[in-house]
């Protein structure tokens, strides 16, 4: 018997050599020595354990933040995206932008009030309620959008580059994704556990270097395999290399009412212009940014690494450099995949298209390319950046799943609960999460890709949280009933629409009832379902604010833009910096450059 | 705190370069190994880059704890 295998590229070769497994071991010998190492000097407090005692340097913290950001989903996942997609995914890449937001608007509220998380921060500007639904919130995102994808995208590369290896367990067959999968978990849960924020924040920034230099080099030999980039784009075409697609395809007739009417060969000849899923330009263009302001602002995940800052000055620093830093994922992961397809289409290397052309191998472009493009050694070095990318990301999703767990769930129900048991609370929430993880790995599977099953879900369940982070600093008359009825109201329309989807995506039934109410749902594009997500949290969340008394003055003090203090006010202006605004207007540039660039 | 950063960084990335430059080194005649990476020991070369930058880390930070 078999678990159900999910990577049919699961037939190949291995290619990696002893030099390379030497390499790997060794690799992580030394993390898991670096863990071992902090542990002897580490105290036993939580915000020790949790924000690594808020004394991290300006670029362990950029660092950090983009290796937290980079996992083995966004690696494998992108560039699966560019393999198949060509550059549509990008916008979610290009938001080094969303960090300046988070550098220059969001530091000062979030160092001011001396959070540990998200929702403490949200319980300070509105109330205890809304505090709880947004880390329930929270945890349900990371489960399935973080954990669940993580673990996916690791059980990929594991099974690109060990296809072979499997085990039998009483008459069970165990393949070589799930022995991947469940290898990494134990390998991250190990040393977040043993070593906490501290560890994660200290191997984030090792990680970040061999990833950017091993990708780097991947790029340009495969570009070199190649013939070039004007090769590369020849063999793509246009339409590989445009990030604002059209509203509706060519060749489609477009309506408002919602049909899919298609012809004697398939195709589709007339449709509605919101379910149109070929990544319309109008959905990029305000979901994409949505999501990211949510992500690079509000989300504990990565906000958390800005907390571990001693000040504004070093937590805008950090973010800026982070900001810097992810500007090359568009040119390291989803060119990559771009390359690959190439590769493919012109045949050069029969193994590589081999695996790319069977169903779903395009998931596999990056691993393929490590194995068919590198050197052994420093192919054993990337494959353990890339593992450690995925470790990276995993374990800081662990740290913030336990901080919020612990901090704004248990210490509520149990106040007089010892530090020691705080930590030990927070291991075994993690482990719960992670087993329900590996559970929906089957929803993951079935979606259309990886990348765009992480978007989907965060586009989801990620506006309600992104309307009343950003409308609660700008918009001091907004109050705390007002909050929680916006994410009660935007998180059960998200979850409605999960639940609708689902079914159809674990292939339960093909689709339902062409024309009934749950058909229409499951065909409206992802990106303007958010949309309609963020519109209805936002009039729901200034409605019942006006039909209700308008909040205390004395409790938001310095919590929204309009009651800032004159000294709160001051001081934000004193840690700036003129290096920071230049270093911000470069980034600017380059983010405006590539959406001029890429148009096909 | 009590942990320069710089010590287990340093420490990964001189390690990580000694091992790569040594792999390097020993396989500096494979020419079909290296015909990957237009002929350059690319092994070699990355392991001397991560080498220095894990020395460049790890010497301040073992010069600043005997002070």
């Amino acid at each position: 018997m078999h678990i159900i295998p999910l990577l049919p590229i699961a037939a190949a070769k291995s290619h990696m050599t002893g030099i390379d497994w030497i390499a790997i071991g060794c690799y992580f010998a030394l993390l898991l020595g670096v863990a071992w190492y902090v542990v002897s000097k580490n105290k036993d407090t939580a915000e020790d354990y949790f924000l690594a005692g808020r004394n991290l340097g300006w670029w362990v913290i950029g660092a950090s933040i983009f290796a937290s950001n980079i996992g083995s989903e966004h690696i494998v996942g992108l560039a699966g995206s560019g393999a198949k997609d060509g550059v549509a995914m990008a916008h979610y890449e290009l938001h080094a932008w969303c960090l300046l937001v988070l550098a220059w608007v969001f530091v000062p509220f979030y160092m001011r009030s001396q959070v540990f998380t998200m929702p403490e921060f949200l319980e300070r500007r509105f109330s205890v309620g809304s505090r709880y639904v947004l880390s329930l919130v929270s945890i349900v995102t990371f489960i399935l959008s973080k954990i669940a994808v993580g673990i996916f995208a690791g059980g990929v590369v594991f099974g690109s580059l060990l296809p072979e290896l499997q085990i039998t367990v009483g008459g069970i067959v165990i393949d070589s994704f799930w022995i991947g999968s469940i290898s990494v978990i134990i390998l991250t849960g190990l040393y977040t556990m043993l070593g906490g924020m501290r560890a994660v924040a200290y191997n984030d920034a090792v990680q970040v270097v061999v990833l950017i230099g091993g990708s780097a080099l991947l790029t340009f030999y495969g570009l070199d395999k190649l013939g070039g980039w004007n090769v590369l784009r020849e063999v793509c075409g246009s339409d590989m290399f445009n990030l604002w697609k059209p509203l509706i395809p060519a060749g489609v007739e477009s309506t408002w009412a919602p049909v899919r009417e298609v012809n004697a060969t398939g195709e589709v000849t007339k449709m509605a212009w919101y379910f149109n899923n070929q990544f319309p330009w109008l959905g990029m263009a305000i979901c994409a940014p949505v999501i990211g302001l949510w992500y690079w602002c509000t989300d504990q995940y990565i906000v958390q690494r800005a907390l571990g800052a001693p000040d504004q000055r070093v937590a805008r620093q950090g973010s800026i450099f982070a900001a810097f830093l992810k500007l090359f994922p568009v040119y390291l992961f989803i060119i990559p995949g771009l390359i690959c397809y190439a590769i493919v289409q012109k045949e050069m290397i029969p193994e590589l298209s081999a695996e790319f052309n069977k169903p779903g191998g395009s998931q596999g472009a990056f691993p393929l390319m490590v194995q068919y493009l590198l050197p052994p050694g420093l192919r054993g070095i990337v494959v353990a950046g890339l593992l450690s990318a995925l470790m990276g990301s995993l374990a800081g999703v662990f740290n913030a799943c336990s901080t919020l767990f612990t901090v704004d769930i248990y210490e509520k129900l149990r106040p007089k609960a010892t530090q020691a048991e705080l930590v030990n609370m927070g291991r075994i929430a993690t482990a719960v999460m992670v087993i329900i993880a590996l559970i929906w790995i089957p929803v993951v599977k079935g979606a259309h890709g990886l990348y765009e099953y992480l978007q989907s879900v965060q586009g989801y369940l990620a506006p309600p949280i992104f309307v009343v982070f950003f409308l609660g600093v700008f918009w001091k008359r907004l109050n705390a009933q007002g909050c929680f009825w916006a994410m009660m109201v935007g998180f059960v329309v998200g979850a409605f629409r999960m639940a609708v989807d689902t079914p159809v995506t674990l292939g339960l039934f093909k689709s339902y009832p062409e024309g009934s109410l749950f058909w229409i749902v499951n065909n409206i594009n992802f990106q303007y379902f958010s949309i309609l997500i963020t519109l209805i949290s936002a009039v729901v969340m200034v409605v019942v604010s006006y039909l209700t008394a308008e909040p205390d003055q004395k409790q938001i003090q310095g919590l929204t833009f309009a009651t800032a203090s004159a000294q709160d006010k001051a001081e934000t202006r004193a840690s700036w910096g003129a290096q920071e605004v230049i270093y911000s207007c470069i980034i600017m540039a380059f983010i405006i450059g590539a959406y001029l660039y890429f148009r096909g | 705190m009590g942990l320069d950063i710089r010590l287990p960084i340093g420490m990964m990335f001189s390690l990580i370069g000694l091992l790569l430059a040594g792999s390097g080194f020993l396989t500096r005649s494979d020419a079909a190994m290296y015909h990957r990476s237009l002929d350059i020991n690319i092994n070699l070369w990355w392991g001397i880059i991560l080498l220095a930058f894990g020395l460049l880390m790890l010497i301040p930070a073992l010069l600043a704890k005997k002070d």
